[in-house]
């Protein structure tokens, strides 16, 4: 599964990444072994609001597309 | 163009300063609070020579010889954008025309200690002296969380000053630390992968040769630093070839060995900032903050709500700017013709009070005009950025504006571009990407801003019937409304166009959503005013030139008045002379306004006369497909400086005095101008309509092009900017007029 399945409210955990995606994300505690939280989407269903690390960051679906999750 | 350029920002040389401090941190780590603490307000904003980045410096508060400089924010030492290449370069001492640092403050949200500690670890590892402020202590205790300070100060190896910045709480001693010892740092102790670190240790000693200066610590983690980031490898291509080829090899190596070294450090660091946030952490609840910053994003983010509420408060910016501005600026309009009054009373008739008083006053006044609209985007703008809004308007539109190239940023700019292209340019500044910055830029003057009111209204005033067709709805009305839509849906496309043509890398959308907070009113007027400052100051000064070029371009050649003018002349004044004072006073007033009347033919023909007349003759035959007489033509030249001039250009042609928008007169001399030779009409609707468009799409606004250089730090996007602009006008009034004129319109 990746991040971007992932339902609003629901919590998962990163597993892994996908080559080509920026290390920016893993900077900002996107890390394999890290829990995350799809905390809303935007109104117009893209970007999707994560919480990550007590943090809150917005991604956009494509990128999300490239990090894999297991839900917890 | 002026290729020396007075508005090129400089850096200045700091020769006497005893020490300079850094304001590092994450984007929203309150940096902007701190240093504004620390330096009180005497701020100098400037630009980093050669790049667009915004320095800030100042210095400490009683302390004159103690430099205090804000650094962009960034999320880690391994730079992506152009402001975070700045702060990295800062930090290192390898900006070539700055000092090398003493002293880095790191400032920490607190709330957030682990991500924001991974640069300031980063910071440490270089074996600079640091302070870490641990900010927003406020928040950490609202949350109910106990932090150890002593003990994250001992694991970190460096002095800790808990602070609330927005309430000065412990400014004190941050201001002690500044500018007391230098604090000697110590180790930081996290492991990286073994074989990277191999890696490292050779690269190391490879520099060592280059730079024997360097502690062992620093080497280490440059080279780390190097070994991760293209961006700073490249740097090494030409000053080393040598050690790039290490550094390249090295990464060959790695790779062979299947190492992904590029993710070496994220974990080894997040791995170890774990285990010290836990340490370091008493009780962790959701903070009080988050909570209500959730429960206002579940209206303002709403599926329904949120895109309401964004376009109702943008509808209020828009008012703001277009109606609540316009009393200061008839204050403005003024006081700017009282200034003009005095200076034609004080100097002497002729050449000098002409140029002051018809270029430089008329010219600068312009821009001045602009001011009451910038002070109030700006004021709106720093209010959403300083309460967390901002960056929830780029979660919303962020969607809509990639379909055409551009990001979630780009929306506030853009609607701003309405009211001005001037402050829109100015506002892109918080864009993070510096190819979705150049994108809104390069079509942020495609937006009809307020300067083309004035003709729009004319020209529609004019040729388009006032009838109505759908209750109040009118051809006017529609006509204008169809202008708005069309510069906009331009804008999409060039967008969608240009977008192909910039090089750069893609854009990279991350955006921090920060927590709601109550707006910092001293720092929202202050930001406020220091835009006002650099647009006043910057844009100025250029269009000070130009309104003196245009002005002689006007005035001279001095033209010989044709004899008949010239003996009616003789024959009024004298007739005047020869009334005696009371006798008649009717004819008195006939001859005066004969004399008037005169003055306006003397100076129609001067301007016929003149360079810029000239200038229209000689662009006629170009113009005269769109449909333009040499008349419009040399009245699109003088709308060049500003779009609105056009109307007392024409005017002047038209030889009216006073001409402005709402003179019957001038729409009258429109409506009736004739061509000499076929005795027809000479300005059809569709001769309006293809200056409207042109009018839509063309650049004609020195103000743009003097921000826009100021801001993108070189010409070539002006240029760039101006002639795909003009062009596209071109072509559009073109098609607009030919295709009229084979559908039988003319
Ligand atoms: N609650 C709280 N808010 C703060 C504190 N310091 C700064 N802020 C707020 O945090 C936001 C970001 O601050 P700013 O100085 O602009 O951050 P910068 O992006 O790092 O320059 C602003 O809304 C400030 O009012 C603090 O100590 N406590």
């Amino acid at each position: 599964m990746t991040l971007d399945q992932l339902e609003p409210g629901r919590c998962a955990r990163v597993t892994c990444w996908c080559d080509g995606i920026s290390d920016r994300f893993m900077e900002m505690g996107l890390l394999p072994g890290t829990e995350v939280e799809v905390v809303r989407v935007a109104p117009l269903g893209d970007p999707i609001a994560v919480k990550v690390k007590n943090c809150q960051i917005a991604i956009r679906r494509a990128d999300a597309t490239q990090i894999n999750i297991e839900a917890s | 163009m002026a290729s020396s350029d007075p508005s090129t920002p400089t850096t200045t040389v700091h020769a006497t300063k005893v020490r300079r401090v850094a304001i590092a941190g994450n984007p929203n780590a309150g940096k902007s609070t701190v240093f504004n603490l620390l330096t009180g307000l005497k701020q100098k904003v400037g630009n980093y020579s050669g790049v667009t980045v915004e320095r800030k410096s100042g210095t400490l508060v009683g302390h004159e010889d103690i430099e205090i400089i804000d650094l962009p924010g960034t999320y880690s030492l391994n730079p992506k954008s152009e402001d975070e290449q700045i702060a990295y370069d800062a930090i290192t001492s390898h900006l070539p025309d700055e000092d090398p640092l003493d002293l880095i403050v790191c400032v920490v949200n607190a709330t957030n200690l682990e991500r924001n500690l991974y640069l300031a670890s980063q910071i440490l590892d270089l074996g600079l002296p640091t302070i870490i402020v641990l900010n927003m202590m406020d928040e950490v205790e609202a949350g109910g969380t106990v932090l150890d300070i002593r003990l994250l100060s001992d694991i970190l190896g460096a002095p800790i000053v808990p602070m609330v910045a927005t309430r000065k709480q412990g400014l004190e001693d941050l201001r002690n630390l500044v500018k007391g010892s230098l604090p000697s740092p110590g180790a930081t102790r996290w492991r990286l992968d073994e074989e990277v670190g191999t890696a490292i240790l050779g690269l190391a000693d490879e520099l060592k040769k280059i730079d024997g200066s360097l502690t062992q610590k620093r080497r280490e983690a440059e080279c780390l630093r190097i070994l991760n980031s293209d961006r700073l490898l490249d740097y090494w291509e030409t000053r080393s070839p040598s050690f790039f080829k290490s550094v390249k090899d090295a990464r060959e190596e790695l790779d062979s060995k299947s190492v992904a070294y590029g993710q070496a450090e994220v974990r080894g660091r997040y791995s170890w900032l774990g285990q010290v946030a836990r340490r370091v952490t008493k009780t962790q609840e959701a903070a009080e903050a988050r909570k209500l910053t959730d429960r206002l994003d579940s209206v303002l983010l709403h599926r329904i709500w949120g895109p309401v509420i964004f376009v109702v408060l943008l509808l209020l910016v828009f008012q703001a700017i277009f109606s609540w501005a316009t009393p200061f600026m008839d204050l403005i309009d003024a006081g700017i013709s009282l200034l003009a009054g005095v200076v034609r009373t004080v100097l002497p008739e002729g050449m000098l009070a002409d140029l002051l008083v018809d270029g430089v006053i008329a010219g600068v006044g312009n821009v001045v005009i602009f001011l009451p609209q910038i002070l109030f985007l700006f004021f709106f703008l720093s209010l959403m950025e300083s309460t967390g809004y901002m960056a929830r308007s780029a979660f919303i539109m962020d969607r809509v504006m990639r379909r055409v190239g551009l990001s979630g940023g780009s929306v506030m700019p853009m609607m701003s571009a309405f009211a001005c292209a001037v402050p829109a340019i100015m506002a892109t500044r918080t864009m993070k990407s510096q190819r979705d910055r150049l994108l809104t830029i390069l079509v942020i003057p495609l937006m009809s801003c307020s300067a083309r009111l004035p003709v729009y209204t004319l020209f529609i005033g004019a040729f388009i019937p006032a009838a109505t067709f759908f209750g109040p709805i009118g051809y006017q009305g529609l006509t204008m409304f169809s202008l708005y839509i069309f510069g906009t849906v331009v804008a999409f496309v060039a967008a969608a166009v240009l977008k192909k043509t910039i090089s750069g890398p893609e854009s990279f959308f991350m955006l921090e959503l920060p927590p709601y907070r109550a707006p910092q009113w001293k720092l929202v007027f202050w930001r406020m005013v220091e835009r006002a400052k650099i647009f006043l100051i910057r844009a100025g000064r250029i269009i000070f030139v130009f309104s003196i070029l245009l002005w002689f371009g006007a005035t001279y050649p001095k033209a010989e008045l044709p004899t008949e003018i010239q003996s009616r002349y003789t024959a009024v004044e004298t007739e005047l002379a020869s009334l005696s004072d009371g006798n008649d006073d009717a004819r008195v007033a006939q001859l005066e306004d004969e004399l008037l009347e005169l003055d306006n033919t003397a100076s129609a023909y001067q301007m016929e006369q003149s360079a810029i007349g000239y200038l229209g003759k000689m662009i006629e035959p170009v113009m005269s497909p769109l449909g333009f007489d040499w008349k419009l033509s040399a009245g699109i030249i003088t709308a060049f400086a500003a779009r609105e001039v056009i109307v007392g250009a024409l005017g002047t042609i038209y030889s009216i005095a006073d001409a402005d928008e709402e003179s019957l007169a001038l729409r009258e001399h429109l409506q009736n101008a004739k061509d000499p030779e076929t005795g027809r009409n000479l300005y059809t609707p569709l001769v309006a309509l293809s200056l409207l468009v042109f009018f839509v799409l063309a650049l004609q606004c020195t103000s743009t092009l003097a921000i826009a250089k100021r801001e993108l730090n070189s010409w070539k996007w002006p240029v760039i900017m101006w002639v795909y602009m003009t062009g596209l006008a071109y072509l559009a009034s073109l098609i607009v007029y030919q295709g009229g004129l084979a559908l039988g319109w003319g």
